[in-house]
């Protein structure tokens, strides 16, 4: 497969997990809204993870029997806009960051990679990174008066924002070497 | 301590002028303008022996150390 090809796909890709994304957060959305009204329909409706910190907090799973998790009939209004909120915060930084990430790989197309714009793209990448790390260190619920806090380490997050870190110096580095070659006749 | 690339002086000997020799080493006339001017932070060996062959000159003559 050649260079642009793969680069094409790489875009392709990137995008319909935005539109992946997008879709999640507006079926959540509707969810939430059908929620308010009818809490009974969804006594069957698992949330796996509870209140878990992380950046998968959001996994729900139906079944027709007792499970393990927080049945989303048993949440509060307010636990449930917190979830909504929580995820929406979350989905919209990972979705910054792919947006990003196609205006890098449309950059490598055109052949204009190791320039100031992708090494800004890199810093910024390894900022909402952190933001995201941050936001996902914590999480708390309460269900029948009972507080939960979580707390864990989001390592995927910061290795992404370590790794965005690097990339960036590394950027920098191209790009230095690029205006050498380019200043050799 | 610095490289002084002569190549105006050795255009002049023949008078030569930076426009022909660009078309006749099919180097950019912006890029012998750097050179001439030392604003270039090399040149390669391939850009001086097609210099060279052109004006039929020396690399030593092209080119100066100054302390």
């Amino acid at each position: 497969m050649s260079k642009n090809k793969i680069i094409q796909v790489s875009i392709w890709l990137t995008r319909s997990v935005i539109f992946l994304i997008g879709l999640a957060l507006l079926l959540f959305t509707v969810l939430v809204i059908h929620w308010h009204f009818d809490k009974t329909f969804y006594q069957h409706w698992y949330l796996k993870n509870e209140f878990n910190a992380g950046l998968d907090s959001l996994a729900i799973h139906i079944s027709g029997k007792e499970s393990i998790g927080i049945s989303l009939s048993e949440l509060n209004n307010i636990m449930m806009y917190w979830l909504l909120l929580r995820n929406v915060v979350i989905m919209i930084l990972v979705v910054i960051i792919l947006f990003k990430v196609v205006r890098f790989l449309k950059s490598v197309r055109k052949v204009k990679t190791f320039y100031d714009e992708n090494i800004r793209t890199f810093q910024v990448i390894a900022r909402i990174s952190f933001l995201l790390a941050a936001i996902s260190f914590v999480n708390f619920g309460t269900v029948d008066g009972v507080t939960t806090t979580h707390f864990m380490l989001p390592y995927r997050p910061l290795l992404f924002a370590f790794g965005a870190l690097v990339l960036s110096e590394v950027f920098k580095e191209g790009k230095a070497l690029l205006e050498d070659s380019k200043s050799i006749i | 301590m610095k490289i002084v690339v002569t190549l105006d002086v050795v255009l002049a000997q023949r008078k030569m002028k930076l426009k022909d020799l660009s078309e006749e080493i099919g180097i950019s006339l912006t890029n012998l303008s750097l050179l001439k001017t030392g604003k270039a932070k090399g040149i390669r060996f391939n850009t001086l022996s097609k210099i060279c062959d052109t004006l039929n000159c020396q690399p030593g003559e092209l080119l100066q150390f100054e302390r």
